[in-house]
């Protein structure tokens, strides 16, 4: 899970460019390990079924995880967990900046210890952030005052969330400036009640139709309905699981509906900004509390 | 019938439902729409999102259960809108279902409505 910190710790040192870590984002997926392999070395499924799966995703333009399921070796909480084991690993991240030869190994393990060193990371917690510790050294939100905790709270739920539903490890990078990006969609929902929080996502239309390509479970290729409903949906069951956290804490939320539209967009004056870059692109997110 | 604003929670619900052997009646993209379509269509049971443009998913409930008050309503709705699944199901909703969609867990929802109300043969 700390793939995406370990990145932005090397932007920031500028050991990477930006188009070089979502060049290593990019390699890293392919030498992921794949799904069945994990299934089999957990005991959850045998090879033979792994081989009867790839052999179906032949005939069918379908996700190991998801043919898994429909076969009934694997629930979706069992497919969920793999895949999030499959995120993890930072050995793959550090394997593919090598193989691209931005940097030596031995860079990398350098970086790595310093990352760890700067970060006050154990060698056993790499794979965790519980309580957000390594975001709120990579974004001050001090200007929130006593709700700043609730923003950390929001990025790093966004970022597990780009893991689990995008498929896809995120990062915290620079913005882009105004004017570079292409033509700009704005997704947005307001959560409501206890707490009233605007949140809003920008991105261009390329990064847009991977996003709701990637939640919908199917290519999309241009701007329609069914694209625009799957990046609210997106936002909106981000927003729900937000919800809940805080309704652990005897806070009660609504969501409104979600709008997703291109343009110029109005924000309120006072807003927090974090650019989270991927493998496909980056977007932007804005948070900014109602008065 | 399918109650949902977005047109991609449509086809995912229509797609999993087709696939189990439901037929999808009516869809409809409001509280209002809702409220017209159930009278038209007369469906063995609803999926209803909550949160939507206009009148919303509780509204749309109360009002169709004033209707008829047998009628089989499942919320569908995002994970932190606990408390107003809740008032849903004060309002008659007879079950819910979390976003995102996890098909076995829908089904089986849907299922188990059906053969509670007493319509366990309602695939079409």
């Amino acid at each position: 899970m700390l793939n995406q910190f370990f990145g932005h710790f090397l932007l920031n040192k500028g050991m990477l460019t930006q188009g070089q870590l979502c060049a290593v984002l990019q390699s890293e997926q392919q030498i992921k390990v794949k799904l069945g392999i994990l299934a089999v070395d957990a005991g959850l499924m045998t090879a033979a079924q792994v081989v009867r799966i790839h052999q179906l995703q032949l005939s069918k333009d379908k996700r190991f995880g998801e043919l898994a399921i429909q076969e009934g070796y694997l629930t979706s909480q069992q497919v969920d967990r793999l895949l999030e084991f499959q995120q993890q690993g930072h050995l793959t991240l550090m394997q593919a900046i090598a193989d691209n030869g931005y940097m030596t190994l031995a860079e990398v393990a350098a970086a790595l210890a310093d990352f760890r060193k700067e970060y006050d990371i154990t060698e056993n917690s790499l794979d965790i952030d519980t309580n957000n510790e390594v975001i709120k050294k990579m974004l001050d939100f001090a200007a929130a005052g006593d709700r700043a905790e609730l923003l950390y709270d929001y990025v790093g739920l966004l970022l597990r969330n780009v893991v689990r539903f995008l498929n896809d490890t995120p990062f915290i990078c620079a913005p882009i400036t105004e004017g570079e990006q292409d033509h700009k969609w704005y997704a947005s929902q307001q959560i409501i009640g206890d707490i009233a929080l605007s949140t809003g996502m920008i991105m261009d239309e390329a990064v847009m139709l991977e996003i709701a390509s990637r939640f919908y479970g199917e290519k999309l290729s241009e701007v329609d309905e069914m694209a625009l409903g799957s990046i609210g949906e997106f936002l909106n069951v981000n927003n729900g699981v937000f919800g809940s956290s805080m309704s652990d804490n005897d806070l009660m939320t609504d969501l409104q509906a979600p709008v997703v539209k291109s343009g110029d967009i109005n924000f309120y004056a006072t807003n927090y900004r974090v650019a989270v870059g991927t493998s496909f692109g980056q977007f932007e997110l804005i948070l900014s509390f109602k008065k | 019938m399918i109650v949902d604003d977005a047109l991609m929670m449509r086809t995912t619900l229509r797609r999993i439902l087709e696939k189990a052997g439901h037929e999808i009646v009516g869809e409809a993209i409001n509280g209002e729409q809702a409220i017209v379509n159930y009278a038209k269509c007369q469906p063995d049971l609803v999926t209803m999102d909550l949160t939507m443009p206009g009148l919303g998913g509780i509204e749309a409930i109360k009002r169709i259960i004033q209707s008829d008050s047998a009628a089989r309503i499942i919320v569908v709705s995002a994970l932190g809108q606990k408390h107003i699944i809740f008032d849903a199901l004060q309002n008659g909703a007879k079950n819910y279902v979390l976003k995102p969609i996890l098909e076995d867990k829908l089904l089986s929802v849907v299922d188990l409505v059906l053969e509670q109300t007493g319509r366990a043969a309602a695939k079409g």
